[in-house]
């Protein structure tokens, strides 16, 4: 029975267009998992077609967060930027704040943060900062700047429940009453209403998907404008990757094994860009020793890509001491190619992945426009802006989130242990 | 005959799917929208309370198209559970697919018509809603105490005789540059506890069968709805570009052009990479020549002959157009068809005439075996 349907083969090939998750990004994406090179350069083609017109016959004022939109939510955003600062770093932005205590408390985004830093007002002062505190858990930050009297960001937001998969409601209200009489007249009776047209009549709530948010810069508009996609709910971490091959015999000859010993490192992988070396051996994660392969494995995975740590290594009797940001990591087709098409259109944040709640909204943003504050059309303040996630989604750590951890980042209990690159 | 029963039903789903809009748009928010775009707070207030009525209305109803592999998107669109998605989430008709809701809750379909060409394609849910909602009754029934359990599940059971599925009708109009739209799916597929993400969006351009958008598309959002201030679906999510603002959504009149096409089941153009020249109709069976008569020897299982009630013993009379009575004109009668037509085929069995309606399955020219080469298959074909 050779001839039931259909050979595997050409099947394949158009699950992949569709696989690999779905859309194929123009012209030519089908053919069996090119480079991505290659389909990038085919996009750039296929567009300058249509692009051109396009540019030409799109008046600016027709996107959705055009110049001339974003000013209509000025008097939404004119409180709250005072609150706002810039963070600098070697004369560039390279992520927004929020100032939570008046007498210079400065929450941002934490792994973006490296060097010397500055805070730059909405009235143009700039000043110098420490960074004081770092949660991993939330990638939030804590900055210390000198200054006093300072205007601050209400974050006093009530807590945002999670979503409940939304459910389409009763299809034939009328057979619920028909059917059963007797049910119907005990709830009456009970004097709550119908527990279908109960939905109905739950009062507005101050914030559903499809809102407006604006993220609010140190300017008189905000920065970019776009709207809720998902309440709150757990982003899912990812771990984190090196980018090293180890040296699995070394370590096992070893009677009392102090360390892993790296074969090779992958060119341009998170320990290559480190500077860390074929034949290192890494002693210790974050200070926490890395006696096995297995301790090394965990002490990285247990971190998501984007995250720094700090390595420290033995090369020729010398102790050396590095700071990594790892990678994620795409072993198949199907997830590099979800990894292409997420960066269609503009950079992503290093560290996305891992939060324990972040609501999901549809700006586009740059990852240094994150860490500072978004507003809702009342000016209320529902969260700090945490990642650009992919090409339909950016995350904000709700305000209650970043609330309730402010006194331990202002404690010192969360100093960090290396705020630079190596020593 | 059954079928044609079906196809009557579907068809009536299209006039339905011409409903009126589900949404009136209020006059206040008509004003904001006559001009270039909204100016102040207020006026931003009003299109967000539409936005969110849009919401309402068609989230619960954008899944997930589910088949082999891959994840796309889809909204339901009609009372009978038609859902419209991009062609190439489905690559061909007559597939099995999970359809999944956004509470997890997955029900069974087939695709039906798949469009290369414009990249239209359509599912129609198999399972009857009584399906999903017992599965969310004992979804409810696990979470809940025992004690509660029976009151919480008692509606749901009895919404489980309705026989007709919430929908959103397909516009009888194309959206325009400038108007706003909000786009739902699933973008990077299913996640578990998370509701379809919603997008806001304005229509940038359009050119013949899609609109660009600014409603930002990634990889799973494929086939999922694209749905103006009214709640109407006026695009299909097909692909994206380089550009943040390169979003292409198939447009609305682009499936109603096609309408007819896609509730028969049958595929335009060719999956991507394919050449619609190395494919023909399969029937999948295999047939003697007996003296001027030709007769069943197999069915093969799954295929369109099995699924149209084709029996080993069958004798051929008819083929579409054509009268049977010899390989070389089974062979002749196929050259007439395509891939996933619906054709007649009339038999005789114990006697009786028979006429059956077949679903063309689809098999690859260099397939062994797989087509009557005049003059050279004598008997069996295996």
């Amino acid at each position: 029975m050779r001839n039931l349907t259909f050979p595997p083969g050409p099947r394949c090939a158009a699950w992949l267009a569709a696989a690999a998750a779905l859309l194929a990004p123009a012209v030519g994406a089908a053919q069996s998992a090119p480079p991505a090179q290659t389909l990038e350069a085919l996009d750039s083609l296929q567009e300058t077609l249509s692009g051109v017109f396009d540019q030409i016959a799109t008046p600016r004022s027709r996107f959705k967060d055009s110049p001339h939109l974003r000013e209509a939510f000025r008097p939404v955003v004119a409180g709250v930027r005072e609150a706002t600062v810039e963070v600098r770093s070697g004369g560039q932005r390279v992520a927004l704040g929020g100032v939570v205590g008046p007498d210079g408390w400065v929450v941002t985004k934490a792994s973006v943060i490296r060097g010397a830093i500055t805070c730059r007002f909405s009235d143009g002062r700039e000043l110098a900062a420490e960074l004081v505190g770092v949660d991993a858990e939330t990638d939030v930050a804590m900055l210390k700047v000198a200054a006093r009297g300072l205007p601050t960001l209400d974050i006093s937001a009530p807590e945002l429940t999670p979503e409940k998969p939304p459910l389409f409601v009763a299809l034939k209200p009328e057979i619920a009453e028909a059917s059963e009489p007797g049910r119907s007249d005990d709830r009456a009776s009970a004097g709550g209403p119908p527990a279908a047209s109960a939905e109905f009549e739950e009062p507005t709530p101050d914030l559903a998907p499809g809102d407006w948010l604006a993220t609010v810069g140190v300017g008189r508009d905000p920065i970019a404008v776009g709207v809720l996609s998902v309440l709150p709910r757990a982003i899912e971490k990812r771990p984190g990757f090196l980018g090293v091959r180890l040296d699995l015999e070394w370590s096992a000859g070893a009677a009392a094994p102090q360390g892993v010993r790296i074969e090779s490192v992958t060119q341009g992988g998170a320990a290559h860009e480190a500077g860390v070396q074929d034949g290192d051996v890494i002693l210790a994660v974050d200070g926490e020793p890395t006696a096995t392969p297995e301790a090394l494995k965990e002490a990285i995975g247990e971190h998501n890509p984007g995250d720094r740590v700090e390595l420290l290594l033995r090369r020729n009797d010398a102790s050396v001491r590095r700071v990594a940001m790892l990678r994620g990591w795409a072993p198949n087709p199907a997830q590099r190619r979800a990894y292409y098409q997420n960066r269609l259109g503009g950079k992503l944040s290093e560290r996305r992945f891992g939060f324990p709640a972040a609501l999901q909204h549809d700006t586009v943003l740059s990852p240094d426009e994150c860490g500072g504050p978004i507003v809702d059309l009342d000016g209320q303040v529902v969260g700090f802006n945490i990642a650009r996630a992919g090409r339909t989604e950016s995350y904000a750590l709700p305000a209650s989130e970043v609330r309730s951890r402010l006194l331990d980042l202002m404690s010192g209990r969360m100093a960090p242990a290396s705020a630079d690159d190596g020593s | 005959m059954g079928r044609w029963l079906l196809l009557a039903v579907l068809a009536a789903s299209a006039a339905a799917a011409r409903a009126t809009p589900p949404l009136d748009v209020p006059p206040a928010l008509a004003e904001v929208l006559k001009a270039e775009q909204p100016d102040s707070v207020d006026d931003l207030r009003l299109l967000q309370d539409q936005v969110r009525r849009v919401v309402e209305l068609a989230r619960p109803i954008t899944v997930s198209v589910e088949l082999g592999g891959s994840v796309g998107s889809g909204v339901l669109i009609s009372p009978e559970g038609l859902v419209l998605t991009a062609g190439h989430v489905c690559g061909e008709p007559n597939q099995k697919v999970w359809v999944r809701f956004p509470d997890n809750v997955r029900v069974r379909g087939v695709s039906l018509g798949v469009n290369h060409e414009v990249d239209s394609g359509l599912v129609r849910i198999t399972d009857p809603p009584s399906k999903l909602l017992e599965q969310r009754a004992a979804g409810a029934a696990a979470i809940e105490p025992a004690g509660s359990a029976s009151d919480a599940v008692g509606p749901a059971i009895t919404e489980a005789d309705a026989d007709e599925w919430p929908f959103v009708p397909l516009a009888e109009k194309d959206a325009e540059p400038g108007d706003w739209v909000v786009g739902l799916g699933q973008p990077n597929g299913y996640v578990a506890g998370r509701a379809p993400p919603v997008r806001l969006g304005r229509v940038l351009t359009r050119r013949g069968d899609a609109v660009t958008t600014d409603t930002t598309l990634v990889g799973g959002d494929s086939g999922g709805p694209l749905l103006n201030l009214r709640g109407e679906v006026v695009g299909i999510h097909s692909k994206i570009g380089q550009r943040i603002t390169s979003n292409y959504h198939v447009t609305a009149t682009a499936f109603r052009r096609e309408w007819d096409r896609l509730v028969d089941g049958r595929m335009t153009g060719a999956p991507e990479g394919e050449d619609p020249d190395e494919w023909r109709p399969l029937v999948g069976l295999a047939v003697r020549n007996q003296e001027d008569r030709v007769l069943v020897t197999q069915v093969f299982p799954g295929g369109a002959a099995e699924q149209a009630g084709v029996r080993v013993g069958d004798e051929l009379l008819r083929l579409g157009e054509q009268q049977v009575s010899s390989l070389s004109d089974l062979s002749s009668a196929l050259a007439a068809l395509a891939p996933y037509d619906r054709t007649q085929l009339e038999l005789r069995r114990d006697g009786e005439a028979v006429e059956l309606e077949v679903w063309l399955g689809r098999a690859p020219n260099d397939f062994p075996g797989a087509w009557p080469q005049a003059g050279t298959a004598e008997e069996d074909r295996d």
